[in-house]
């Protein structure tokens, strides 16, 4: 695990933030929360997205320490959660949960910020932030997942209700 | 086994999780707003692990991010070349009266005093990466502590401010930008009284200027400076924008404007660093 954050941090900084889309850089850590929640349920979900998070507020200099960690650890356990309740899987289902969750986590995000007072309104490129998230996140969940089935030891293609 | 990994999945156990995790949370983010110094060193040393590696990959990605960008832009690109084309064809109009206007602001420069590093030693640094997450006003830069450079040094680009170091590692630093919603600069207006704030947000083109005394002469087109002074964060006299529009308070207690940065944060390339330091 501490193997795929050291990796997803460098591809976050040098690559993520050079490939940037309409401004926005993907968040490769908001990927792996959703794909922990979707691999192995909301205990393990929850974690990958606060470790993750964690990772991100350290590389972000302007984000309180534990803000994205929060974040993204109630989008990693939300997941897991409602995921633990499907019995069928099918290959389009993390796509959408990946949609959703992607385009969530940014008002998420920018509510828990305000909270804390690290935004008065809603930030420049807020849209275009969350219209990104919610394809990136789309697109590479499934890939991200693969790996953290491999890294957890989970069967690929069973929903976490049924094991 | 099985029993044990159902049980270990259970929602009361999961929910325990969560609960946990967002008490840590919300313990490292009271701990960071009160400024924890352990936390500052954590960032500084993930700052420094992580400049080589982002180096590599950012160099290796640089290209094709360039070729990226230039194929999402391109109808950008078109606009921005017929837009060029325009400007040069102004400019060789101008160039004739371009020699009286030097002088002029040259002697502008002298009166407003905006010669603003002065005698201040400085420390030229590249801008190596904009800030990770979406929502960042920040940029990284190539000098550190090696380099002379402390946390809170004002950083100015050619035309002014245009933020100050928030964290450092012995070869690299991160700039807040003046745009960051935190961001808060005592100016005052240039060539005349008048002493208020200027606060970042979020948009890297527009400041808002508050807690101007509701009898001074703000007007649109006034220059903003910064005020200095005992326990100021910044010297005194950097530009830092210009009055763009002038907001009607209700109260009528105090003025606010709309204040456009003298410094463009966007593409910043170059910035220099003000070795000063604020009285303690």
């Amino acid at each position: 695990m501490a193997l795929v954050l050291v990796t997803t941090a460098a591809l976050q900084r040098g690559v993520a933030n050079q490939l940037r889309i309409a401004d926005v850089a993907v968040d490769l850590f908001l990927v792996v929360a959703v794909a922990g929640g979707l691999a192995s349920g909301p205990d393990r979900g929850a974690i990958g997205g606060f470790v993750g998070g964690l990772v991100m507020d350290l590389l972000s200099a302007s984000s309180l320490l534990g803000l994205t960690a929060l974040a993204w650890c109630l989008v990693g356990w939300a997941v897991g959660r409602w995921h633990a309740g499907v019995t069928r899987s099918s290959r389009w289902v993390p796509v959408g949960v990946g949609a959703v969750a992607g385009a969530a986590a940014i008002p998420l995000w920018v509510g828990l910020a305000f909270v804390v007072g690290r935004v008065t309104g809603l930030p420049e490129g807020f849209w275009p932030a969350v219209a990104v998230s919610s394809v990136s996140t789309a697109v590479l969940v499934l890939p991200v997942l693969r790996v953290m089935r491999w890294v957890w030891q989970e069967p690929i293609g069973v929903p976490s209700s049924l094991r | 086994v099985a029993l044990s990994r159902r049980t270990s999945r259970s929602p009361g156990r999961s929910r325990l999780t969560l609960a946990l995790l967002v008490l840590t949370s919300v313990t490292l983010l009271t701990l960071d707003y009160r400024g924890f110094a352990p936390i500052e060193n954590a960032r500084s040393s993930v700052l420094g692990f992580f400049a080589p590696v982002g180096d590599a990959a950012g160099s290796v990605f640089e290209p094709v991010g360039d070729a990226w960008r230039g194929a999402g832009g391109y109808s950008e690109l078109a606009d921005e070349n017929d837009q060029l084309r325009q400007r040069v064809q102004d400019l060789e109009s101008q160039l004739t009266e371009s020699e009286a206007a030097t002088r002029e602001l040259a002697q502008l420069q002298e009166q407003l005093d905006l010669d603003f590093a002065g005698d201040l030693s400085t420390v030229k640094a590249r801008v190596l990466a904009t800030g990770v997450g979406n929502f960042d006003q920040t940029v990284e830069i190539d000098k550190g502590s090696d380099q002379g450079i402390e946390l809170g040094m004002p950083v100015v680009a050619g035309a002014g401010l245009v933020g100050s170091v928030s964290r450092v590692s012995s070869s690299r630093s991160v700039v807040t930008l003046v745009s960051d919603p935190s961001s808060q600069v005592g100016v005052r207006l240039s060539g005349k009284a008048g002493l208020g704030l200027v606060e970042g947000t979020g948009d890297p083109r527009v400041l808002r200027a508050r807690a101007f005394d509701a009898v001074s002469d703000l007007a649109e087109g006034d220059i903003l400076v910064t005020a200095g002074g005992e326990r100021s964060a910044f010297p005194p006299d950097l530009p830092v924008g210009t009055v763009s529009e002038v907001l009607a308070d209700d109260l009528g207690l105090e003025q606010q404007a709309s204040v456009d940065l003298a410094s463009e944060l966007d593409g910043l390339v170059y910035v220099t660093v003000l070795q000063w330091r604020p009285a303690p």
